[in-house]
C-alpha cells in the first residue's frame, strides 16, 4: 500500500516542478538585502519604545475607538441594500467552486494548464486575505458550501446535538491537514489530487452542516470560516449585526475580540504555519536538517521531516508564547491565571501573522496569479479561448527594490499594530499604567523576536 | 416538496460529479507538457566588461560551484561554459534557456541577464526524462 502511494506520488511528481514551498508555482524571490533587515529589526525596537513613551502616561483604558458607518454614503447604502447584487456574488462563488472540482478532475493534469491548482493556492489562498482586511469577512458572503446548502434549503434543524467541549478543536485538525498539504504533501497542486480532495471535503461539510446545523458546523469545525473570522478582526471594516457597515482603524477590531483557549491554539497554529512555510523556503532549514535539496527528488524527500516539523513548530510557537506569559504574571504578581492572561494578550499575535502572510505572498501571488487570466478562457487546459485571454503574456519583471521595500514597510507595520493591540489590552488588564507597562514589556520582546524571525526569514537564501 | 425536489436535485448532482470522477481516475491521464524546445542564445556583441563567465561543472548530477549559484546583475551577459560527466539537458527556469550537454564536452551557453530574480537551475537525465533535477540557481540582482 505504502509502495503503491510512493509510485503515484512519483507519476504525478514528473508533472510537477521540483518546489519545496507553497502549494504550487514558481517562486523567484531574491532575498532582502542585510541593510534592509537591519533596519526593518531596528525599526521594530524603536518603534516598540515610541509606543510605550507615547502612551506611558495614560492614566485609564478607553475602549473605543473611531468609525464611521459607511451606510452613510449613498452608493455604499444602494449596494448594501441590493440584494440581488449579494445573490450574483454567491452564485458567482458557487460556480467557481463547480468550476475548480470539475477542472481539477476533468482537466489536463499539467498544474499550469488547470485552473484548479492557481485558482486553490493562489488566488484564493494567496489573495483573497487582501478582500477581508479591506471589506471584512467575505467568506461569510462567498463560502461555497454555505452558499449551497442555502441554495438547496437543506432543514437547518440539527439532526444532533453539537457536542460543545468539543469547541473549535475540529477546525483546528482540518485546519493542520489543510496545511500538511499545502506544505508537506508532495503534489498538491495535481489538479486530480486537489479536484477529489476538495469534492471529499465538500462531502464532509455539507454533511456535518446538516447533521449538527450550519453555524455550529461553520463556527466550530470549518477551518476557512474560522481562519477568515480571526483575520476579520484584523480587518478595517465590519458589519454590525443591526445592518451598519463600520470603517474602523485597521486591527482595531482585535480589542473587541477574547479567545477560548482552543481559539488560542488555532490563532497560534496559523502563526507557525505561515512562518514555517517560510523556514522550508530556506536553505537553512535543509542544512539544518541534513537534506541536500540539491540533485533531490524534491518534497518526497522530506515528507517525513517536514510532517514532523510543522508539528513542532506549532509546539515551539506556543511554548515561546507561553513562557512569555508567565513571564509577564510573574514580574507583575498578578492573580490573573496564565491561561487567562494569555487569552488576553493572544489577538496582538494577529497582525503580525497576517503582515508576514501578505510579504511572503506578494511577488508568488503577483507572478503565478497572473496565470489565472489565461485560465479563465481556457480552464481545462483543452486549448480553448472563450474570452480571448488565453495567449496573455505574463509579466516576468518584478522591480525588486520596491518588493523589498513593500515586504519590510508591511512587516514594521505590522508589528507597531501589534505592539499598539498589546499596550491597550494590557492597560485594559491592569488599568494602572505603571503595571501595565511592566506587563507589555516581555510580551513586547516576544513581538521584536517574531518580528526579526519574521525579517530573517525574507533576508536568508532560500529555494 | 420544493425542499425535497432540490435535495434530489443536490444527490443528482453530487452523484454525477462522482461518476464522473471516478471514470477519469480509471481512464488515467495523458502527459499535457509542452514539448521542450532547445535554444541557444549566442553571445551578441556586448560591452566586454558585462560579460560574466562561469564556469560550469556537473559531475554526480550536481553542479560543483560551492555555494551552486550563478550570481550577476541585470544587464549583464551571461556566459556560462558547461561541462558533464553525463549526457544531459540543462535548463534555467524563466529564462527557459536549455542546452543538450554530451558526456565530457564543453557546451557554452550566452544570454544578456534581463530578468532580476533568483531561477532554478535543472538538469533532466535520459531515463528520467521529464523529472527535473536542481542542481543550483542563477540570481540575477537588480541593479542598485
Amino acid at each position: 500500500m505504502k509502495k503503491i502511494f510512493f509510485i503515484i506520488i512519483l507519476l504525478q511528481l514528473l508533472l510537477l516542478p521540483n518546489a519545496y514551498a507553497h502549494g504550487f508555482g514558481s517562486k523567484i524571490d531574491l532575498p532582502i538585502p542585510g541593510y534592509l533587515y537591519w533596519f526593518g529589526g531596528g525599526a521594530a525596537v524603536i518603534a516598540s519604545f515610541a509606543i510605550i513613551s507615547l502612551f506611558v502616561k495614560s492614566k485609564s483604558y478607553d475602549d473605543s475607538y473611531w468609525t464611521y458607518n459607511l451606510r452613510n454614503l449613498g452608493l455604499v447604502n444602494t449596494l448594501y441594500k441590493n440584494k440581488s447584487l449579494l445573490n450574483v456574488f454567491k452564485i458567482i462563488s458557487i460556480g467557481l467552486f463547480i468550476l475548480t472540482i470539475l477542472t481539477g478532475v476533468l482537466g489536463a493534469q499539467f498544474p499550469i494548464k488547470n485552473f484548479a491548482p492557481t485558482f486553490v493556492w493562489v488566488i484564493w489562498w494567496g489573495g483573497f486575505i487582501w478582500l477581508h482586511i479591506l471589506f471584512g469577512n467575505s467568506w461569510n458572503f462567498v463560502n461555497p458550501w454555505k452558499n449551497i446548502f442555502e441554495l438547496i434549503k437543506f432543514d437547518e434543524k440539527p439532526l444532533r446535538q453539537y457536542p460543545e467541549k468539543l469547541k473549535s478543536w475540529p477546525a483546528f485538525g482540518f485546519f493542520l491537514i489543510f496545511a500538511w498539504i499545502e506544505l508537506v504533501y508532495p503534489t498538491p497542486a495535481y489538479p486530480q489530487f486537489l479536484g477529489n480532495i476538495i469534492f471529499v471535503y465538500s462531502v464532509i461539510v455539507l454533511a456535518g452542516m446538516r447533521v449538527f446545523g450550519k453555524d455550529r458546523w461553520l463556527d466550530n469545525c470549518e477551518p476557512f470560516t474560522v481562519f477568515f473570522n480571526f483575520v476579520s478582526s484584523f480587518s478595517m471594516t465590519r458589519v454590525t449585526s443591526d445592518g451598519k457597515i463600520l470603517l474602523r482603524p485597521i486591527a482595531s477590531g482585535l480589542l473587541d475580540v477574547r479567545y477560548r483557549f482552543d481559539q488560542l491554539c488555532f490563532l497560534i497554529l496559523i502563526l507557525s504555519v505561515v512562518s514555517f512555510d517560510g523556514l522550508i523556503s530556506t536553505l537553512f532549514w535543509y542544512d539544518f536538517i541534513g537534506i541536500d535539496v540539491f540533485g533531490g527528488s524534491g518534497r518526497l524527500d522530506v515528507i517525513y521531516v517536514n510532517t514532523v516539523g510543522i508539528l513542532l513548530s506549532f509546539i515551539v510557537f506556543f511554548s515561546v508564547f507561553y513562557s512569555f506569559v508567565i513571564i509577564a504574571k510573574i514580574i507583575t504578581q498578578t492573580d490573573i491565571t496564565v491561561v487567562d492572561l494569555a487569552q488576553r494578550f493572544v489577538p496582538a499575535l494577529l497582525p503580525i501573522s497576517i503582515v508576514y502572510h501578505l510579504a511572503h505572498y506578494s511577488s508568488y501571488f503577483f507572478l503565478n496569479g497572473q496565470l489565472i487570466i489565461k485560465l479563465i478562457s481556457d480552464p481545462f487546459g483543452f486549448g480553448w479561448d472563450i474570452f480571448g485571454t488565453s495567449s496573455y503574456e505574463i509579466v516576468r519583471t518584478i522591480d525588486f527594490i520596491l518588493l523589498w521595500n513593500y515586504q519590510v514597510v508591511v512587516i514594521v507595520i505590522g508589528h507597531i499594530l501589534s505592539v499598539y493591540v498589546v499596550h491597550r489590552i494590557s492597560l485594559r488588564i491592569f488599568k494602572d499604567s505603571k503595571k501595565s507597562i511592566i506587563s507589555q514589556a516581555p510580551i513586547l520582546l516576544l513581538m521584536v523576536g517574531y518580528t526579526v524571525l519574521g525579517l530573517w526569514l525574507l533576508s536568508t537564501s532560500s529555494i | 416538496m420544493s425542499t425535497q425536489k432540490n435535495k434530489n436535485f443536490l444527490v443528482g448532482i453530487v452523484g454525477l460529479i462522482f461518476l464522473a470522477m471516478v471514470a477519469f481516475t480509471f481512464m488515467g491521464t495523458e502527459d499535457e507538457s509542452v514539448g521542450n524546445q532547445i535554444e541557444i542564445e549566442v553571445a551578441k556583441e556586448v560591452d566586454v566588461e558585462k560579460i560574466k563567465e562561469f564556469e560550469i561543472n556537473i559531475v554526480n548530477r550536481k553542479m560543483t560551484l560551492d555555494p551552486p549559484l550563478i550570481s550577476v546583475e541585470v544587464g549583464d551577459q551571461v556566459l556560462l561554459n558547461i561541462k558533464s560527466d553525463e549526457n544531459l539537458r540543462f535548463h534555467i527556469h524563466e529564462y527557459d534557456h536549455e542546452t543538450m550537454l554530451m558526456a565530457d564536452e564543453v557546451k557554452v551557453l550566452s544570454f544578456p541577464a534581463m530578468l532580476p530574480g533568483r531561477f532554478d537551475i535543472e538538469i533532466h537525465s535520459g531515463e528520467e526524462e521529464e523529472k527535473a533535477i536542481l542542481i543550483g540557481f542563477l540570481e540575477v540582482m537588480p541593479k542598485a
